[in-house]
């Protein structure tokens, strides 16, 4: 069963939260957010829910404090943000779960939708790296 | 018709104590004195700037002549823009001499971008992510990975920027610092530290161009614009401000519009004696080298440490210091880079003239989101 939680960004399918993108109808080229022309041929595209499992393809450490309108609840923490691999297309977020900056490209990573309304609204979580050598 | 460069003109870059509009005042009546000319004599103009208003509104001092002035405002573009503004009018015959002109003045630190204004969702800035350091940071993060490099490269960009810019007069950090201490430095994006990036600042630039027979008449040392090209971003690029890429990730504005260049001029990157690139931050420059072709993706290494990039080197990149010493008014970066490549081919860069008389150079820009104009200029 597909709910859709926010039209623009989140569904649920089968229990699972995903992030929403677009697919084009005629070529088949994915997009993060929705849009409604394609990128690649200008063909009409149709919302689709994204895979949640990928690889870090790229990383940086926000070292700091993004300007206006970023919004930080409490101190200031440095985070680390990149793009991961999610086969159709890249999509850039935060990356959790461990320290800032220990993410190096190839790391598995998985989606986590925040509450409707949260900023930010879905983050990449990788394995505790411990965990993954145990 | 090959359209020339018969004067040039350069407001300071740094910090001034002046509006901007008065930099880009100093910068066109500079020009228009290295031409030869009176103001009345130029019949198009364009220009623009990112913050300290419309180009046009200086022909109230410049005088209400009534030229056309065309206002630009494409981000790093823009001088680009404005250069290929003028110099296809003087192509198309509507006129035989026409100035280009460029000039900005920003508030202090890192450039600050509304999304509604690039159609992106709130939450993308409110989550952190519009910010323009970590899209330079992931892609050459990226880059170094793809192709081998050691990130101990990117200090020694830098470093060779400072150097550079320590014995230009016009440049804003005259100060060398060595690579040990740009890698030491505090971190502002893995891997760039804050030596590694330019910054916003203040300054102007202004060129004149001419037709063929004006150019004879008016000037014995015309520098010839043999390629002027301007391109965005195809499917599948590498671009500032995208929460998503492609599946493929495919060659950016840069070599599309440098390719676009050599194939006009009919020269290839072997056969320029001197080059300005698009350096926000260290990781630029060294991907605009393979992107403009002066080297293969990966071979960045071998020109940094045979010394090919610096001034006396086989091909000297960012002479004046680039944007890391010059720092970037938007409006005015793309035409200084055009004004040193002139002084360059007139021998009047003083200390630090490329020597053996160069007699081609070549001009990149890039910027936000995903645009790119290159030139060839030859005397």
């Amino acid at each position: 069963m597909t709910a859709i939680i926010d039209d623009d960004l989140v569904t649920e399918v089968d229990g699972e939260r995903r992030l929403v993108g677009a697919r084009c109808t005629a070529c088949g080229t994915h997009t993060f957010p929705v849009q409604a022309g394609c990128p690649r041929c200008g063909g009409t595209t149709e919302p689709t829910a994204l895979p949640t499992r990928g690889t870090v393809w790229s990383w940086t450490v926000q070292r700091i404090a993004p300007k206006s309108p970023f919004v930080v609840e409490g101190e200031y923490e440095p985070f680390t943000v990149g793009y991961v691999d999610l086969g159709p297309l890249k999509v850039e977020g935060r990356i959790t779960g461990r320290a800032a900056g220990e993410f190096p490209i190839g790391t598995p990573v998985t989606l986590v939708v925040g509450d409707p309304g949260s900023i930010p609204p879905y983050w990449f979580e990788a394995a505790n790296a411990a965990e993954v050598a145990s | 018709m090959t359209v020339s460069i018969i004067g040039v003109g350069l407001h300071p870059f740094g910090r001034h104590d002046i509006s901007g509009r008065d930099m880009g005042l100093f910068a066109a009546r500079e020009a228009i004195r290295d031409a030869g000319i009176e103001w009345s004599d130029v019949q198009f103009a364009a220009g623009g700037s990112r913050d300290s208003g419309h180009a046009s509104a200086l022909v109230s001092e410049l005088g209400l002549s009534g030229v056309p002035f065309i206002g630009v405002y494409n981000g790093c573009g823009t001088g680009g823009s404005a250069l290929l503004t003028a110099t296809q009018a003087i192509e198309s015959g509507a006129a035989d001499i026409a100035l280009a002109v460029g000039f900005d003045k920003h508030a202090r630190g890192a450039f600050n971008s509304d999304p509604t204004l690039y159609g992106l969702p709130m939450w993308y800035a409110e989550s952190g992510m519009m910010v323009t350091t970590q899209f330079f940071a992931m892609k050459i993060q990226r880059y170094l990975h793809d192709h081998g490099l050691d990130p101990r490269l990117l200090a020694e960009v830098a470093a060779k920027s400072l150097r550079n810019g320590s014995i230009t007069p016009h440049a804003w950090r005259r100060k060398p610092v060595s690579a040990d201490d740009i890698a030491a430095a505090p971190m502002v994006n893995d891997p760039l530290t804050s030596y590694m990036f330019c910054s916003p600042s203040e300054g102007a630039a202004a060129v004149v161009v001419a037709s063929p027979e004006a150019a004879k008449r008016l000037s014995q040392r015309a520098v010839e614009i043999r390629a002027i090209s301007f391109r965005t971003r195809r499917f599948g690029t590498f671009e500032v401000f995208n929460p998503w890429l492609a599946e493929e990730i495919t060659d950016g504005a840069t070599s599309n519009a440098a390719a676009a260049a050599f194939e006009q001029a009919g020269i290839g990157p072997s056969d320029i004696a001197v080059a300005q690139l698009q350096d926000t931050e260290a990781g630029a420059e060294l991907m605009h080298l393979a992107e403009c072709g002066f080297c293969e993706h990966g071979e960045q290494d071998r020109l940094i440490m045979d010394g090919e990039l610096e001034i006396g080197g086989r091909i000297p990149v960012n002479t004046d210091g680039g944007l890391i010493a010059n720092g970037e008014p938007i409006g005015a970066s793309g035409l200084r880079q055009v004004v040193e490549c002139v002084m360059q081919l007139q021998g009047r860069a003083g200390d630090r003239q490329v020597p053996n008389d160069p007699r081609t150079a070549f001009t990149q820009v890039y910027g936000a989101p995903g645009i790119s104009a290159c030139t060839v200029l030859a005397r």
